[in-house]
């Protein structure tokens, strides 16, 4: 190429950083079926917590922990290696998107808190299903949104 | 809004290619950029040591157990550079598509 590209090489250029960007988006996501496989481990929980109240009160600091130290350590470096993650995504700090989320997990508390002052019957399997399908169906969804929108800026 | 300005780092494709890879990563495992550009070890070594004397990118290497790892990521510096050399991309191929007035 020249010091100035002609309009050719300007749009292959383009065209080029275009698909850089879709590879990178494509890369950085997991896969659907971690998604499907944290909804269902979701619903599990809820069942367990709905079978066996005691569970939660044996197990639950423990694997809370566990799940924040997966969470913290695939986000470093060595960390994303040992979890065959090669790529951290750039996240966009975007206000909306945050408030939605808040929105959904205060509902989602909300709702089980008020469910469960009213003692309704089996408010952590409800609560679980209801997170359960939101991360199977809605996540694979959410995460292309922000990773592709990430991309094009 | 993005001042457009040619990067003449960025007009070789290989290394316009990694900086685009990088532009939506906090960072990449070396072998990720490696595999996605379709370069050799040696070739993309010369390139990522180009763009870090540059000051577009910049270079961690450690280990994970007992093998080598090196992460890239692009500096704020190299992210303004993309930004504007593509939006100087963008100007010359609109302007080409306009029709000329008399």
């Amino acid at each position: 190429m020249k010091a100035t590209p002609t309009p050719e090489e300007a749009r292959d250029a383009l065209r080029d950083v275009e698909r850089r960007r879709t590879q990178t988006a494509a890369a950085s996501g997991q896969s659907r079926w971690i998604w499907i496989g944290a909804g269902v481990l979701t619903v599990a929980w809820g069942v367990l917590i709905d079978q066996r109240p005691g569970f939660a009160g044996d197990w639950g600091s423990m694997v809370v922990g566990l799940l924040l130290l997966v969470v913290v350590l695939g986000n470093t470096r060595r960390g994303g290696s040992l979890l065959r993650r090669q790529v951290r995504p750039r996240i966009p700090h975007d206000s909306a998107a945050l408030l939605w989320s808040g929105l959904v997990i205060v509902l989602l508390i909300g709702g089980s808190a008020l469910a469960a002052s009213l003692h309704t019957p089996h408010v952590a399997l409800w609560t679980s299903l209801t997170g359960g399908l939101l991360l199977a169906a809605v996540g694979p969804w959410w995460q292309r949104r922000v990773l592709t929108r990430e991309a094009r800026r | 809004m993005t001042e457009a300005k040619i990067d003449p780092a960025l007009l070789d494709p290989t290394r316009l290619a990694i900086v685009a890879l990088l532009a939506g990563t906090e960072w990449a495992e070396f072998a990720f950029v490696r595999d996605a550009v379709e370069v050799s070890d040696s070739t993309l070594s010369k390139r990522i040591s180009a763009l870090a004397d540059g000051g577009y990118v910049e270079v961690r290497k450690g280990y994970v157990g007992k093998r080598p790892r090196t992460w890239i990521n692009l500096s704020e510096a190299g992210r303004t550079a993309l930004s504007r050399h593509v939006a100087a991309l963008q100007d010359i191929a609109t302007r080409a598509e306009r029709p000329v007035t008399p």
